[in-house]
């Protein structure tokens, strides 16, 4: 017997990606030409330009990954959502968008470190960032593959392995027939898509509970319900008190919470190359002013709602089952998601979100192909050749690669990792903020800063982020094991000492602006007042800056 | 209050629709600002940049 529900979201999914495909062949004709290019070039619409950074900025890893641990930890990972919007989008748009839009044209820069390189006069500058890109993205790509594939396992209950290698498919094809072409419009029908998604999802969940206060209290009242005492001991060893209350202070889980996921994330969002060009790609500052309402409302509606309607399936897993959320997806923090929407929401919706997370997942992985692409054709290859013939093919195997390796890592992490999910993405965030993060604000605020200094500053960010990951940061330690190797423990932290649990950047980036203000107070080095003048043209006042 | 009795938790919960909020309050009023936009020349050649590379390295 055919199963029609099954046979109806199969026909949605070819649908939507009809509809993508076609936009993506509508932008391609419509920039076929290098005049056409400039009208489209950077006359991006406001509104276009904001849905773009948020399905950017937010993921299927967003949702289904940190969905999956609002589950776990509850409502303390809203300190998460509310630096995405005051720091993700306010700070961001309004702080960084405007002066890196007037000083990338000044110096005519297209990627984010070709950016650095050519305000610092620096081409291993531009190198090392296009290095790090094209070899950590595909971690936080592998992020974005593995919540999508999750998905597709709950929804077509097939293999999680089958589900990979379907949308390694899509992806591969859409990168290949030029799905990162005209990037911006397909993420903004895709961004699109997810603002309403989610709405009806928080809208339907609130209702199934009785409304906001009550669907929180009973929420409050689970952690204290004695049916679930025995499912929660394990997480109460490790400081969980409640959903709607923070972990105890400097537990385990606090410092989850509070160092990896929400200073991690929520803090390395302003140094993300993906979303930092978007910012040169509009006109002027209005159009900047214009998107700070659009990002804003969209990244409460994403994350905020993932997390709320992620803390609060455990209530209806409860109601249902007599089990936590955790419990009910045997484990897999990354699976709660989909099988809370496969249980809990109605067949019709649970197809229509299946696409808000096809493309939620499509328009992020699409802007880190794009972006690995540019910094192996642009950055890393062509950084010293005026004209290069072989950009094109140098492009094409470096995204191939890309590509490839995302593939291998989403299948082999889950199997390493509960919440891979969130701990890749964590992994990239935190080590692009500890590296690129107070270069990235020197080059926008301070014109004295040397050369010397700020590449001291992401040298020094870049080791120790990575060496804390290697040795202390047991998540990762035990996972690469040439801790084990060297030293026969899986991690350096003291037994019993929380250090393994916090996260690299608490460390890193201190020591990144440490090293970066001690080589400024010591090196001698400054820049002619020409480059400085030239940077900040329209920006500042350079008389007295340098 | 709204069934949270954890005040960092409440706390937290108002400040993300309040950080909305600013966020589309500033829209609001400087809807109409900014709108100087660059040095033409400067443009042109940022344009002409960016066309190249597509064309280039086809993304």
């Amino acid at each position: 017997m055919v199963d029609f529900e099954l046979l109806i979201k199969i026909i949605i999914i070819i649908v939507y990606l009809g509809i993508v495909a076609t936009l993506g062949v509508v932008a391609y004709r419509k920039t076929k030409t290098a005049s056409d290019y400039l009208i489209g070039g950077r006359k991006t619409h406001p509104t276009v330009m904001a849905l773009s950074y948020g399905a950017t900025f937010i993921s299927t890893s967003a949702i289904v990954g940190f969905g999956g641990n609002a589950a776990v930890f509850g409502f303390s990972l809203l300190w998460l959502t509310f630096l995405n919007i005051f720091l993700g989008i306010f700070i961001a748009f309004i702080f960084f968008g405007k002066r890196t839009r007037r000083i990338g044209l000044n110096l005519n820069a297209h990627t984010f470190p070709e950016f650095l390189g050519k305000r610092y006069q620096s081409k291993f500058i531009q190198k090392f960032i296009g290095w790090v890109i094209f070899i950590f993205m595909p971690i936080y790509a592998t992020a974005v593959m593995i919540g999508v594939a999750r998905i597709l396992e709950s929804s077509l209950g097939v293999p999680y392995e089958i589900a990979l290698f379907a949308f390694s498919a899509i992806v591969a094809v859409y990168v290949l027939f030029g799905g990162i072409k005209g990037v911006m419009y397909t993420d903004a029908f895709q961004g699109g898509l997810m603002l309403i998604g989610m709405a009806i999802l928080l809208v339907t969940t609130y209702f199934q509970l009785g409304g906001i206060g009550s669907a929180h209290q009973q929420l409050t009242d689970l952690a204290s319900n004695p049916a679930v005492a025995e499912q929660i001991k394990g997480l109460a060893a490790g400081g969980f008190v409640g959903w709607t209350s923070m972990p105890e202070l400097f537990s385990k889980y606090w410092w989850i919470v509070v160092s990896t996921i929400v200073m991690g994330v929520g803090i390395g969002v302003l140094s993300q190359p993906q979303l930092v060009v978007r910012f040169m790609t509009v006109n002027s500052d209005r159009e900047i002013n214009r998107g700070v309402p659009i990002g804003g409302v969209f990244i409460l509606l994403m994350t905020g709602v993932a997390f709320v309607i992620g803390a609060l399936s455990n209530v209806l897993f409860f109601k249902a089952d007599g089990l936590i959320a955790i419990a009910a997806a045997q484990g897999v923090t990354d699976s709660i998601i989909p099988l809370f929407l496969d249980r809990f929401m109605p067949g019709w919706f649970a197809t229509v979100f299946l696409i808000v997370l096809l493309a939620a997942g499509m328009s992020t992985m699409s802007s880190q192909f794009h972006t690995i692409g540019t910094a192996v054709g642009r950055d890393i290859y062509s950084a010293n050749k005026k004209d290069s013939k072989n950009s094109l093919l140098i492009t094409r195997i470096g995204v191939l690669i890309a590509i490839i390796l995302t593939i291998l890592l989403s299948y082999i992490l889950p199997n390493v990792w509960d919440g891979a999910i969130t701990i890749a993405t964590a992994l990239f965030f935190g080590l692009c903020c500890a590296a690129f993060l107070p270069m990235y604000i020197g080059a926008l605020y301070f014109p004295r800063l040397s050369k010397t200094a700020v590449i001291s500053g992401m040298i020094a960010g870049f080791c120790s982020s990575l060496l804390w990951m290697v040795f202390v940061h047991s998540k990762e330690s035990a996972v690469i094991k040439l801790c084990e190797l060297i030293f026969g423990v899986p991690t350096l932290s003291p037994a019993g000492s929380v250090l393994e649990f916090v996260d690299p950047l608490i460390i890193a980036l201190p020591i990144s602006v440490l090293v970066t203000i001690i080589v400024q107070l010591v090196s001698k080095k400054r820049y002619q007042q020409e480059h400085i003048e030239k940077c900040f043209s329209g920006v500042i006042q350079t008389e007295k800056a340098v | 209050m709204l069934g949270i009795p954890d005040f960092s938790i409440l706390a937290v919960y108002t400040l993300c629709v309040l950080a909305a909020l600013a966020c589309v309050v500033y829209g609001v009023f400087n809807w109409k600002k900014g709108a100087n936009g660059v040095k033409p020349d400067l443009a042109e050649q940022w344009q002409q940049t960016e066309a190249d590379i597509a064309e280039k390295l086809d993304i």
